[in-house]
C-alpha cells in the first residue's frame, strides 16, 4: 500500500514540476507571439493604413497568433461605438488566466490597445516601437527563465517526489 | 439616423432615440460642440436637443457635450482608426458610411505653411446625406428631356445641392431618362455615391465609375484617357484646377453636371474661376436651388 502511495506522490510531484516548467515555456511562447504580432500591426499600420476592425480580423484569423485568446474575444465584440482601448483592456482581463504572462507584461499588452487606432500613423508607430522594446526586454527574460528554471523546476518535482516517496515509504 | 448613432456612446445614442420620429426626418444637420449643447438644424432653424429627448429653443438646458465626448466620437467616426482617415482629418471632414459628412474643427497644426494635422476637436457638424429617388425629375423634364447638356447646379449650403446630383447620376447611369449614359462620378468626399470599402452605398444605376476620394483635376484626368465617360458627375466645384480640366474635359465632349456654393448667378460671376467657366459657355444651362429640398428656384439659360 505505501508503494502504491508513493508512487503516486512520485507522480504528482513530477507533474506539478512539469507543469510550472511548461508554464514558464508558455510565457516565451505567448511573449513571441505578441511581439510579432506587434510588428505585423505596425506593417499594416505604416505601409497599408487598415482600419483597426480589420487589423483585428486578420490577427483573429491567424493560426499564427492561436495562443492569444484575446484577439478572438476583441474580434467578435468590436463595435464602432466602443471604445477601442477599453475593448482591447477587456478582453486581456478576461482571458488574463489563460496567459501565462507576468504584470508589467500584461501592462504591456494592454498599453498596446491604447496605441492602436489612437492619433495619426507616425504616433502609432512610435507607440508600437516602444511596446516592441519592452516585449523584447521581456522575451530575452523568458528565454533565460526557459533555459534556466525550465529543467529546475522539472528536476525539483522529480526530486521531491522521489523525497517524499522516501519517506512514505 | 441609426447610421449615424451607432457611432455614439451608449448615452448619446439612446438621447437621439429619445427624439420623436417625425422630428428626426427633418434633421439636416448635427451641431456639437465642446462643452456646448448640442443643436440640431431642422429645415432653417436651429434647435437645441435636450435630455429628455425634447427638441426647442431654450438654449439653458440642453444636452451638453463635452470635450471627451467630442474625442470619443472622432475616434468612433474614425472606426477607430484615426491612421486611416489623417488626410481627410487634415482637410476638416470625414465621411462615414452612407455619406453622412463629418464637418471638424479644432486646433490646426501647419509645418511648412502646410497642415500636417489637427488636434484638440472643438466642434463637430454632422451633415446627414439624403437619397431621394426622384428629386430630379423636374430637372430632367426641363432640362435633359432633348439630350443631354452640362448643367451648373447653384445653392446654398443645405440647398439640396448634392442629394440632386445623386439623383441625377443614378437616373443617367440607370437608364431611366431613356438611354443608359456613362457616368463618371467624382466623389471628392464620398458624399454622392457613399462607397464604403469598396462598394456604393448609394444606388448609383448600372454605368457609374466612381472615382471615390480622388482630388477632381486628378480623377478628371484618369477618367478621360481610360474611363470613356459621357458625363462627369461633380460636387462643390470652385478652384483653378478643377476649372482648368473642365475647360479640357469639355472639349473631348464630354458633358457635365457639377454644383457649386452660391445664392445667385451674381456670386458665382464675383468667384474668378468660376466666371472663366461662364465666359467659355462651359454650361448650356444654369439651375438656382431654393433654400432647402432640391427645390428648383430659376433655370438660367446661357
Amino acid at each position: 500500500m505505501n508503494i502504491i502511495n508513493a508512487i503516486i506522490l512520485l507522480l504528482i510531484c513530477s507533474l506539478i514540476g512539469v507543469i510550472k516548467s511548461s508554464q514558464i515555456k508558455n510565457r516565451q511562447t505567448q511573449l513571441n507571439e505578441i511581439l510579432i504580432m506587434t510588428q505585423r500591426i505596425n506593417t499594416y499600420i505604416k505601409s497599408e493604413q487598415i482600419k483597426t476592425h480589420d487589423i483585428i480580423n486578420k490577427l483573429a484569423k491567424d493560426e499564427s497568433f492561436s495562443k492569444l485568446d484575446f484577439l478572438k474575444r476583441c474580434q467578435s465584440d468590436f463595435t464602432y461605438s466602443k471604445q477601442f482601448d477599453a475593448l482591447w483592456r477587456e478582453s486581456v482581463k478576461n482571458t488574463k488566466a489563460k496567459l501565462n504572462l507576468a504584470e508589467n507584461e500584461i501592462k504591456t499588452l494592454e498599453m498596446l490597445g491604447g496605441i492602436i487606432g489612437n492619433g495619426d500613423a507616425t504616433t502609432q508607430l512610435k507607440g508600437l516601437e516602444m511596446v516592441e522594446k519592452l516585449l523584447q526586454e521581456s522575451l530575452v527574460d523568458a528565454k533565460e527563465n526557459v533555459k534556466t528554471k525550465g529543467k529546475l523546476y522539472r528536476s525539483l518535482g522529480v526530486l521531491c517526489g522521489i523525497a517524499i516517496a522516501i519517506v512514505v515509504i | 439616423m441609426r447610421e449615424i448613432t451607432r457611432y455614439f456612446t451608449e448615452e448619446l445614442y439612446e438621447l437621439f432615440e429619445k427624439i420623436p420620429h417625425e422630428m428626426t426626418d427633418k434633421i439636416k444637420e448635427i451641431r456639437l460642440r465642446a462643452n456646448m449643447p448640442i443643436v440640431l438644424y431642422m429645415g432653417d432653424k436651429s434647435l437645441i436637443l435636450h435630455k429628455n429627448g425634447q427638441v426647442d429653443k431654450n438654449i439653458h438646458s440642453g444636452y451638453i457635450i463635452s470635450k471627451n465626448d467630442l474625442k470619443d466620437l472622432l475616434s468612433s467616426f474614425c472606426q477607430h482608426s484615426m491612421h486611416s482617415y489623417q488626410n481627410e482629418i487634415k482637410h476638416g471632414f470625414i465621411t462615414i458610411e452612407g455619406g453622412h459628412r463629418v464637418g471638424l474643427c479644432g486646433t490646426c497644426i501647419v509645418e511648412d505653411k502646410k497642415i500636417i494635422g489637427v488636434k484638440d476637436i472643438s466642434s463637430m457638424n454632422i451633415r446627414i446625406a439624403r437619397e431621394i429617388n426622384g428629386i430630379s425629375k423636374e430637372i430632367f423634364n426641363k432640362i435633359f428631356a432633348n439630350g443631354l447638356q452640362s448643367v451648373l447646379i447653384i445653392g446654398a449650403p443645405t440647398s439640396g445641392k448634392t442629394t440632386l446630383i445623386k439623383d441625377i447620376a443614378r437616373k443617367l447611369s440607370s437608364g431611366e431618362n431613356g438611354e443608359i449614359v456613362k457616368v463618371a462620378i467624382i466623389d471628392e468626399r464620398s458624399e454622392i455615391a457613399a462607397t464604403h470599402n469598396g462598394i456604393a452605398k448609394n444606388d448609383v444605376g448600372v454605368s457609374a465609375d466612381i472615382y471615390n476620394l480622388y482630388p477632381k483635376d486628378i480623377a478628371m484626368n484618369i477618367a478621360l484617357r481610360s474611363g470613356s465617360p459621357q458625363v462627369f458627375i461633380c460636387d462643390e466645384i470652385g478652384n483653378e484646377d478643377d476649372v482648368d480640366l473642365i475647360l479640357q474635359s469639355i472639349n473631348t465632349g464630354v458633358h457635365i453636371i457639377a454644383t457649386a456654393h452660391g445664392q445667385d448667378l451674381e456670386q458665382i460671376k464675383k468667384r474668378n474661376h468660376l466666371n472663366k467657366l461662364l465666359q467659355n459657355n462651359i454650361f448650356s444651362k444654369i439651375v438656382v436651388l431654393g433654400e432647402s429640398n432640391a427645390q428648383i428656384k430659376q433655370i438660367i439659360e446661357i
